[in-house]
């Protein structure tokens, strides 16, 4: 039975990272779904997020504090970005697409400014590991995995309870009629998109300690953002979540067979396989 | 890492301004009287002072620097002044191709000092067989000094081949026979592997397996999930920077010491015990010069504290702005300058037409331990242009380093693989 | 004949500067330029396919790294002279185009941008797991190649004018290509695909293609880059090296051929001259730009100046004296040898959105040279029913046959084919074209499209075009862009394109909507033109018009046909007037 404490391992393992992705392309989802602008730079609010706990750790200590305050600072971060570059060209869906790159390397650069070229780790905030099938395995990765459940819980519920909720999931599907009707739909817009980058940056946050941190740490995921969020249904909230889980299991348990390039041209190709046969990926309507 | 980010703003500050003096250095500093005559001989610095080996480059430049004033201050070569014009390759081959061509065809630099990118090395190798420019790099793939290589291209620097053979071959008796190797996918990274399990084998070890993870993979568990550690002896890890803080971190999450990590100064190279805290510990690895001043073998004391005093790196490894210096690879650069010294003054070298002699002269060259090699004796050798000097092995212990082997030139050679004396220059 | 002479002069003297240039610069801004000239094809390349055909991909890598490995690897193996390997390196970013083209032409908008990025990480991954044939990260390099005599690729002058004059040579055939009827093509998917399709064009064969002279010219880049270099490595292949095509032609301006050009040209010397300088705060300036670019500026610096002269010319020019329309020969029987065979047969036609039956098994037939009025209230399914006839909506039952042709479930673009046309509800011309080129579109869209004929020479299609152009009485206008029109003449407009293509049965859906009383009788004198020649079906709330024209009205309701019959008895039946007509 060689393989099975692998095997679970990479399961949970897979889990956590799912739920974190998770996290990550719903706040891109969210903004396409409502304004059709497509993020560009929504990895480098991951990295601010990171970036923005190693500041806090280092300075006050506190990565709980960190959990409160970076997400909220980064999404009025992201919200000032989006009036500044990308409402302006919101009329035309690809001139969004080469502002939000623009700002890419704007933020790239100033992370880079900031925190300089090399990596840097933060302390994890629970330093306690669990046996696990004859390893241990670190008690803070089901915590993050914990957190994220909880927030994405939490967002789905927003989503359909609140005044705020439905009036973008309106706007979604009338802008028109919305406003006639008096939703403040630039507000939402601005705010949805707040909500995103602020979304990104606690995936940055939780992530901090279980990674390095470094400047360009945007590139590791922004990919596997982009093709879980194609594959998983542009604006689909449960179809994003599902790929999330589903491609970082997959990834996981490729990792024990194959090497790490052939699991990951796998990964890739059967999302473009995914994307290929429904066109609409897995448009689970939320 | 509480040392860098904060000062990193100084670093690229003061670069800045290393750079843009450095780059406009046409004109010559002192009364031209003291210089004689004769043209000044430009060196060209082609570093990556950005992107993800700035470390490296960064100091490569300023010992590069240092070096050069160091030979002015002394008469400069043969009487000759030395000017230096550096450019940023950013970590980028394209850039690596554009400045090589910069320096040479713009500034029309006599000798150009290049990149620890083997990329840009490799790169870079035709470019000065065409210009008929001799290159010297200090990136540390193998084939750069072997079928990808010419006549034109000088190492200063020892590659992977020999990092790996120095510490298997220093490990082996006291760590264990059985092998396991974790490395970046990329070419350096299975260069690593490669290396590792040759000697490993050679040397009457078993190599259990090896694992290779994307770079920037920002968790190793899903590779290290799958090891026992009952049956491995030594983890061999083949990352530098960032992904080895992550993979270092990692496998104290999950083995917790059971293990004994290992690798090549990448583990360490550009971080501080402290930084990699607990999982450090225990952890010893290859350099090729340590950080530390009281490590360095006695006889080389002396000339090791006056070559920390002008590169600016202090008793501990760190620069004066508190940053923590690539002292295990800049020492190539600074020797790079001082080959170009004695090459001159060995072939009587006057210009570019000269090269030829030049060349020739390093060919075979044994360099003496002295403020030009710090680093101890060298041998240049003649057929595939490669330096051999001696190797260190350290090891964290109590969260600081200590040098527990210094592993001499002789038990890391190996067989030239090629002969550019048999190419015409 | 002014602006021929002044445009030959600057090309004679710019062709005599880039040919003298080795002679009259430094060898560094030779090198500098010599590299200049291969990414600005790779802009180039990415212009075709961004600014003509509408796709924005962020993969062109993937095929400048392709060019760039079937040239070196069959240089290190098979010591193919260059020559060759310069048209291995082609054929082998030629054949990789298409098979990604293939998958990728299926998808639009931003999956599109997304597939091109995956296609290219995937290629990137798996040549770095072959880093024994690809030389991974640290790449392959291999001996500078002989071209002929004594000339050898490590003479910079050599590298300078090979690489001249490869990129002149494509660029003037690519410019060709974007100014042939096949380029006009492109623009229109570009601009309004479905319309595109209604006119006709097979939209996926037409981005594909663009695709394909896309990806191959980058493969040509990226071959270039490797030959002048002799070097590649697989970092070549990574989506980061397809941002900078991007932004440079977002800035020079996209759409055009110089604008990529300019824009390379600017953006890398400027990286060059104020690199030491500003490096630190360089990509923030980049960043900066761009977003100033597509925000301020969105046509690029040549873009706006092009768009600039338009204006100014326009508002020099004299106004052209109002074309008189023309009769309309038309295509059909004419109408005093009466009606001829069924044209158009529609049994138990069903159309249901989900729980919403919008056509409701519908039983049709039109006769060749009759004029059929549809009416009803809104929601009848009148708009539906053109949907399904013209292939914009697949029926969910029943068949539709045309001329004794059954055209049930046909794509768009091959119902138009056949001889099929409509006008549009809400209008959907070509607004970036002027009206001269929108109704060249449906012109040509009859006759082969010839990628390397200049639009100019085509004399058939020119003397149609301006056919239709003076039948609808748009005369005046046919330089002006159609976006510039006003909602009557734009309306002209769209019945000119349903015509230009020379349709056997002509949908007018509600020709009249929001027009003025004298807009709308220009509009009833064009339609009637068309009806002495032409079988017309028109959907229409003006009844007046209605019965003017109509043989036969078809009244919709919920989706079935309520009454059919000639005018009079129509407008007489009582349920009619109650559901439709108001009272009596």
């Amino acid at each position: 039975m060689g393989f099975l404490p692998e095997l679970v391992l990479q399961l949970v393992n897979g889990f956590v990272w799912g739920w974190i992705l998770a996290l990550l392309a719903l706040g891109l989802t969210l903004v396409f779904g409502l304004l059709e602008v497509i993020n560009i730079a929504h990895g480098a609010l991951y990295a601010f997020g990171a970036i923005g706990t190693w500041y806090l750790a280092r300075k006050l200590g506190s990565f709980w504090l960190s959990l409160l305050v970076t997400p909220l600072v980064v999404g009025v971060l992201g919200l000032g970005a989006y009036l500044i570059a990308v409402r302006p060209v919101a009329s035309t869906p690809i001139a969004t697409v080469i502002a939000t790159f623009g700002l890419l390397f704007i933020f790239q650069h100033v992370a880079l400014l900031i925190f300089g070229p090399n990596p840097s780790s933060v302390p994890l905030p629970i330093d306690v590991s669990i046996p696990l099938m004859g390893r241990m395995y670190p008690v803070y990765r089901l915590f993050v995995a914990a957190v994220a459940m909880v927030v994405i819980g939490g967002l789905w519920l927003f989503l359909r309870k609140t005044n705020y909720g439905t009036w973008v999931r309106a706007t979604q599907q009338d802008r028109e009629t919305a406003v006639a009707m008096g939703i403040p739909a630039a507000k939402i817009y601005a705010l949805t998109f707040g909500l995103g980058s602020a979304l990104a940056a606690l995936g940055g946050v939780l992530a901090a300690p279980i990674t390095s941190v470094q400047f360009n740490m945007g590139i590791d995921v922004i990919i596997d953002i982009f093709i879980v969020v194609i594959a998983g249904g542009l604006g689909s909230f449960g179809g994003t979540v599902v790929v999330s889980l589903f491609l970082r299991e997959l990834e996981g348990i490729s990792a024990i067979f194959f090497n790490p390039v052939l699991s990951k041209a796998i990964s890739l190709m059967a999302m473009v396989a995914i994307l290929l046969v429904r066109k609409e990926g897995f448009a689970v309507k939320a | 890492m509480s040392q860098t980010a904060p000062r990193a703003r100084s670093i690229t500050r003061k670069q800045f301004l290393t750079g843009a003096t450095a780059g406009t250095a046409a004109v010559a500093l002192g009364p031209r009287s003291l210089w004689g005559q004769d043209k000044p001989i430009k060196i060209g610095g082609q570093y990556c002072l950005t992107g993800g080996l700035a470390p490296f480059g960064v100091w490569g430049h300023r010992a590069t620097e240092a070096a050069i004033k160091k030979i002015n201050a002394e008469g400069g070569i043969k009487g000759r002044k030395l000017e230096y014009v550096v450019e940023d390759s950013e970590t980028n081959v394209q850039t690596g191709i554009r400045k090589m061509r910069k320096l040479i065809e713009k500034d029309e630099v006599d000798f150009v000092v290049g990149s620890v990118h083997s990329g840009v090395n490799i790169a870079s190798a035709p470019i000065a067989q065409e210009t008929k420019v001799v290159y010297f790099g200090f990136g540390t793939a193998v084939e750069t000094t072997e079928e990808k290589g010419n006549r034109w291209i000088f190492r200063g620097m020892t590659n992977m081949r020999t990092h790996m053979k120095a510490l298997v071959v220093g490990g082996i008796g006291r760590l264990g026979k059985r092998w396991y190797t974790t490395a970046a996918d990329y070419a350096w990274g299975h260069s690593v592997a490669a290396e590792t399990a040759r000697f490993v084998k050679e040397n009457g070890g078993t190599v259990v397996g090896e694992k290779f993870a994307p770079l920037g993979t920002p968790d190793f568990i899903p590779y290290l999930s799958g090891l026992n550690p009952d049956a491995i002896d030594v983890i061999v890890i083949g990352f530098f920077t960032r992904d080895a803080r992550t993979i270092i971190t990692q496998i104290h999450q999950l083995f917790g010491g059971k293990v004994r990590v290992t690798g090549n100064v990448g583990v360490i190279a550009g971080m501080t015990p402290k930084d990699l805290g607990p999982a450090a510990e225990g952890i010893w690895y290859v350099t090729q010069y340590p950080h530390v001043a009281e490590h360095v073998r006695p006889e080389l004391r002396s000339f090791d504290r006056e070559y920390r005093k002008l590169v600016g790196i202090d008793a501990q490894g760190f620069g004066a702005d508190g940053s923590v210096s690539t002292i295990s690879f800049c020492y190539a650069p600074w020797e790079h300058v001082h080959y170009i010294k004695h090459g001159i003054e060995r072939s009587g070298w006057k210009s570019k037409k000269d090269n030829p002699g030049f060349i020739q002269a390093l060919e075979g060259f044994q360099a003496k331990a002295s403020l030009d090699f710090p680093q101890g004796d060298k041998l240049l050798r003649a057929q595939d242009h490669q330096v051999f000097h001696d190797q260190y092995i350290e090891r964290v212990e109590n969260g600081k380093i200590v040098v527990k082997e210094y592993v001499p030139k002789e038990k890391v050679t190996y067989e030239a693989k090629v002969d550019y004396t048999k190419e015409k220059v | 004949m002014d602006r021929r002479w002044l445009r030959l002069t600057l090309l004679v003297a710019g062709g005599a500067l880039l040919l003298l240039l080795p002679h009259l610069v430094t060898k560094a801004h030779r090198s500098l330029l010599t590299e200049i000239l291969v990414w600005a094809l790779f802009a180039v390349s990415f212009d075709v396919l961004y600014g003509y055909a509408g796709l924005l991909s962020f993969g062109h890598s993937a095929f400048f790294g392709v060019g760039a490995y079937c040239l070196s690897l069959s240089v290190i193996h098979w010591q193919v002279p260059p020559p060759l390997a310069f048209l291995i390196g082609a054929a082998g970013a030629a054949l990789f185009t298409c098979l990604v083209a293939a998958i990728a032409v299926r998808l639009t908008g931003h999956y599109f941008v997304v597939i091109t990025i995956v296609v290219s990480l995937v290629l990137y991954f798996t040549a770095m797991g072959m880093r024994h044939i690809t030389g991974g990260d640290d790449g392959l390099n291999f001996p500078r190649l002989r071209l002929f005599g004594q000339y050898t690729f490590g003479d910079a002058t050599v590298r300078y004018y090979t690489v001249l004059v490869v990129v002149s040579a494509l660029y003037m055939l690519t410019r060709r290509i974007v100014n042939s009827p096949l380029g006009l093509a492109w623009k229109a998917v570009r601009d309004n695909e479905a319309r595109a399709r209604l006119l006709g064009y097979n939209a996926e064969r037409l981005k594909f293609t663009a695709y394909v002279l896309s990806g191959t010219l980058a493969g040509i880049a990226g071959g270039l880059y490797a030959l002048i270099n002799s070097y590649t490595t697989v970092e070549f292949l990574h989506w980061s090296l397809s941002g900078d095509p991007v932004m440079w032609t977002i800035v020079g301006g996209a759409g055009t051929l110089a604008g990529p050009v300019l824009g390379t040209l600017l953006l890398v010397a400027a990286k060059e001259f104020l690199s030491t300088i500003l490096i630190h705060i360089y990509p923030i300036l980049v960043g900066a730009i761009l977003i100033v670019s597509i925000t301020f500026f969105p046509k690029g610096v040549v873009g706006s100046v092009l768009a600039w002269r338009r204006s100014r010319r326009r508002a020099a020019a004299p106004p052209s004296p109002a074309a008189v329309p023309k009769a309309w020969r038309g295509n059909g029987r004419p109408r005093v040898d009466g009606l001829g065979p069924p044209i158009l047969e529609i049994r138990k036609l069903v159309r249901a959105f989900g729980g919403l039956v919008a056509v409701d098994g519908i039983d049709f037939t039109v006769r060749e040279g009759e004029i059929r009025a549809v009416i009803g209230p809104n929601g009848a399914g009148k708009t539906t029913l053109f949907n399904l006839i013209t292939g914009v909506l697949p029926p969910t039952s029943g068949r539709i046959v045309f001329r004794g042709e059954d055209i049930t479930g046909l794509p768009a673009h091959r119902i138009s084919q056949k001889g099929i046309a409509r006008t549009v509800q809400v209008t959907s011309i070509f607004p970036a074209l002027t009206v001269t080129e929108n109704v060249w579109l449906g012109v040509q869209s009859r006759h082969r499209l010839q990628p390397l004929a200049r639009r100019s020479s085509l004399d058939a299609v020119r003397g149609k075009v301006e056919e239709v152009i003076a039948l609808v009485g748009l005369g005046a206008e046919a330089g002006t862009d159609a976006a510039e029109l006003s909602h009557g003449d734009q309306r002209l407009l769209e019945i000119a394109l349903a015509l230009s293509t020379e349709p056997r049965l002509l949908l007018l859906d509600e020709p009249t909507a929001g027009l003025s009383a004298k807009e709308t009788r220009d509009m009833v004198g064009v339609v009637r033109q068309l009806a002495a020649r032409q079988t017309i079906v028109i959907v229409e709330h003006d009844m007046d018009v209605v019965m003017e024209l109509a043989d036969m009205i078809s009244v919709l309701h919920m989706g079935k046909t309520l009454a059919e019959g000639p005018p009079q008895a129509t407008r007489d039946n009582a349920q009619v007037q109650e559901v439709y007509l108001g009272g009596a």
